[in-house]
């Protein structure tokens, strides 16, 4: 639909004959504030032309100095950034050649969005034709063109976004950063633009780093994620993997939600069981390589937990501790006899009968459910998991 | 328990306001008015009637209305001489201000706010000494045997007193030293309020630093020129200790003219006509200086 990115004849086409982003690598990148504070810990990750890779993670994990680094506002204290290869890691910004948008918008006051607009390919030198051409097309893509002539604070906020996407994509960058840029908006203008981008990007091909600490966010929109602690990527992987398969208890909290049960590997009768301390023991699937009395701690969704009289492997009956009413969903928090409490997360069709604090109920899982942490897992085995996973074959 | 759906009555668009409330707008309607009563009353006694007045008088000779001394200071050529001296020293004490100012607010402005605070009050220190005390200072310093002749003298960079006072330099120096904070103050004060990350964003797309200054922060610093300037301008064509105490005969300035008619000759018209003249100059320099600097382009209404 739009032939503004497949015209650059100079950038190699991808298979999918679009004009391909480039393949952004960070190799061990680590950023030491004061000699003290540790603000990005070997960061590896391997970008594939035209990814969408979220760095997710809470305030402080680091997010906004990885990006830095990628954009030249931070000089790496050790640690490569490669861009098809080569290093950027110690150029000064402007020579970069990656765009960004900041969280702010960061939009030239004192010029119309025309003027923002061209300003990168002024600092290009590009012909006024040409420079014409670039910035009505790139205004359609994100579908103001007939805002050329105001002036950013005549906008609305969700405008002023397009326009800072719009500034930062007119370029042509092969990579393309964007720092909590939706934090600003509010959740329905924000749910809009996330489709909207993800649109673009998918449109453009542009290989691009986004910030988060929204964790919707980062599964709507992303291809990869990569989630960050203190500085140290935890897991990097697919929202699917990520949310079904978190590797360590952090990610399986940040990331949605989960019950935690831990305990010990017993086998019993030829099945694996985890045994708490309390000598409650639940059936277990995908413990092999790990030996009786180990260390086991699981994750265990709410959703995948139900109340109802579903034919389930494991049931467990407990009293309720207390109901809590969404609109869409009911959050229940049930106390097993054993001192375990579980929350149930059940849809409301409207069917079912309304249940009292206090009142006995069964909870039901599959084996499957549970997902085997490896927090226990020696340090450096844990952080082995964590590392880039081999690029994809393209 | 059942929920209840309250029907909208239409016809009831009008509700009865609480007393109280009628009470309490009043009372806020009152203080507003007493405020505004005062600063009206303030501005009228201190500014609008001394002024009509100096104006008013300017256009009599012995009580009755003549415009001969507006003739006077226009055919005379000292006095337009004078006028012309003035104004000069008010551009150049304003554009070495800002040249001086500009890298110093924009260093203030970019220090940890820790730091500003401390800054700032030594920016401020001058004022804690007297305006006469710093002039005289200043005349110690620069005299033709003074401290800073001796210096020059004994490291061999000139074998005689270079002369630095009694002439248009030391007015500078004097003028500059006590003028220096009223254009700093305002530019560091825009300054502040200029987003970092406009920088930021300027380099990333491609502006190297030097572009980015120019392309983004200086656009956005001039209401801050435009108006340690103007302050600075203004201030110094009013000026008289300094270019009386530190200047030569060819810097004499307007605020000496109109002390002499006042002192020696008791021309109080003529000397409410020279004043008027210079503030109608100043307008017009004003006026002019922010249409070139365009400001409203950054304050402007949306069109
Ligand atoms: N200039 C600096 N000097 C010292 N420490 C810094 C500096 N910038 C960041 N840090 C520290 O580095 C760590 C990571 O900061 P960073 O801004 O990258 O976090 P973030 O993930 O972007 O958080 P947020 O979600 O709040 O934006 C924090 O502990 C922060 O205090
Ligand atoms: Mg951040």
């Amino acid at each position: 639909m739009f032939s503004f990115f497949r015209s650059n004849g100079d950038r190699d086409l991808g298979p999918s004959g679009k004009a391909g982003g480039a393949r952004l690598q960070l190799i061990d990148l680590t950023k030491v504030y004061d000699e003290s504070v540790i603000a990005a810990d070997k960061v590896s990750i391997d970008i594939e032309p035209g990814e969408f890779i979220t760095l997710l993670g809470p305030s402080g994990s680091g997010k906004t100095t990885t990006l830095m680094m990628i954009a030249g506002f931070v000089i790496p204290t050790s640690g490569e950034v490669l861009v098809e290869g080569e290093d950027i890691a110690f150029r000064p910004p402007h020579k970069r050649n990656v765009g960004m948008v900041f969280q702010n918008y960061a939009l030239f006051p004192h010029m119309t969005v025309a003027e923002n607009v061209a300003f990168p390919l002024k600092m290009r030198s590009w012909s006024r034709a040409d420079t014409e051409n670039a910035v009505n097309e790139v205004l359609r893509l994100v579908r103001l063109p007939d805002h050329a002539d105001r002036y950013p604070r005549q906008l609305s906020g969700g405008q002023q976004q397009r326009i800072a996407l719009a500034r930062a994509l007119v370029f042509r960058p092969p990579v393309l950063l964007m720092d909590e840029p939706l934090g600003a908006l509010d959740k329905k203008l924000r749910e809009e633009m996330q489709l909207e981008i993800k649109h673009i990007q998918q449109e453009t091909n542009i290989t691009t780093v986004y910030v988060t600490h929204d964790q919707g966010e980062a599964l709507t929109m992303s291809d990869r994620i990569a989630v960050m602690q203190d500085g140290w990527v935890e897991q990097l992987g697919s929202p699917t993997e990520l949310y079904e398969r978190p590797v360590n208890k952090f990610v399986a909290d940040f990331i949605g939600e989960s019950n935690f049960i831990s305990g010990t590997l017993t086998t019993d009768e030829g099945t694996p069981k985890l045994k708490t301390e309390s000598g409650w023991s639940v059936p277990l699937a995908g413990a092999e390589g790990r030996s009786d009395g180990d260390p086991i701690e699981v994750a265990l969704r709410p959703e995948r937990l139900s109340l109802g009289d579903r034919n389930a492997e494991v049931e467990v009956t407990g009293t309720i501790d207390e109901i809590i009413y969404f609109g869409e969903t009911t959050k229940t928090r049930v106390n097993l006899p054993n001192g375990q409490q579980l929350v149930v997360k059940e849809q409301n069709l409207g069917t079912d009968r309304e249940m009292q604090r206090g009142e006995e109920v069964t909870v039901r899982w599959n084996i499957n459910d549970m997902v085997i942490l490896r927090d226990d897992l020696p340090e450096s085995a844990a952080h082995q998991e964590a590392e880039p996973e081999p690029a994809k074959t393209a | 328990m059942a929920s209840i759906a309250r029907e909208r009555d239409p016809g009831s668009s009008h509700y009865q306001p609480d007393p109280r409330l009628q009470r309490l707008h009043r009372r806020q309607l009152l203080s507003h008015l007493g405020l505004l009563a005062l600063a009206v009353t303030l501005l009228a006694v201190l500014f609008v009637y001394p002024i009509s007045r100096i104006i008013y008088t300017s256009f009599l000779i012995d009580g009755s209305f003549s415009l001969d001394h507006y003739r006077r200071i226009i055919e005379v050529d000292a006095y337009i001489r004078v006028l012309r001296t003035t104004l000069t020293i008010g551009f150049q004490v304003t554009l070495i201000c800002l040249l001086l100012g500009y890298p110093l607010a924009y260093f203030l402005a970019s220090v940890p706010t820790r730091w500003q605070r401390i800054l700032i009050i030594l920016v401020l220190v001058p004022f804690w000494t007297s305006f006469l005390v710093r002039t005289y200072a200043w005349m110690v310093l620069l005299q033709r045997r003074g401290v800073v002749n001796d210096w020059l003298m004994s490291l061999g960079l000139t074998s005689e007193p270079v002369q630095m006072m009694y002439n248009r330099m030391g007015v500078l120096v004097g003028m500059v030293h006590v003028m220096l904070p009223f254009m700093v103050l305002p530019l560091f004060a825009v300054m502040i309020g200029i987003d970092r990350n406009l920088i930021r964003a300027a380099q990333n797309l491609g502006a190297s630093p030097f572009q980015a200054f120019r392309r983004v922060f200086l656009p956005l610093s001039l209401p801050g020129i435009a108006a340690g300037s103007i302050l600075v301008f203004i201030l110094s064509i009013g000026f008289y200790i300094t270019p009386a105490l530190m200047g030569g005969r060819q810097d004499t300035m307007i605020a000496q003219l109109i002390e002499a008619q006042v002192r020696d000759r008791l021309n109080w018209e003529f000397a409410t006509a020279i004043a008027t003249f210079l503030l109608i100059v100043t307008v017009i320099i004003v006026a002019v200086y922010n249409r070139i600097l365009g400001t409203e382009r950054v304050f402007g209404e949306d069109r």
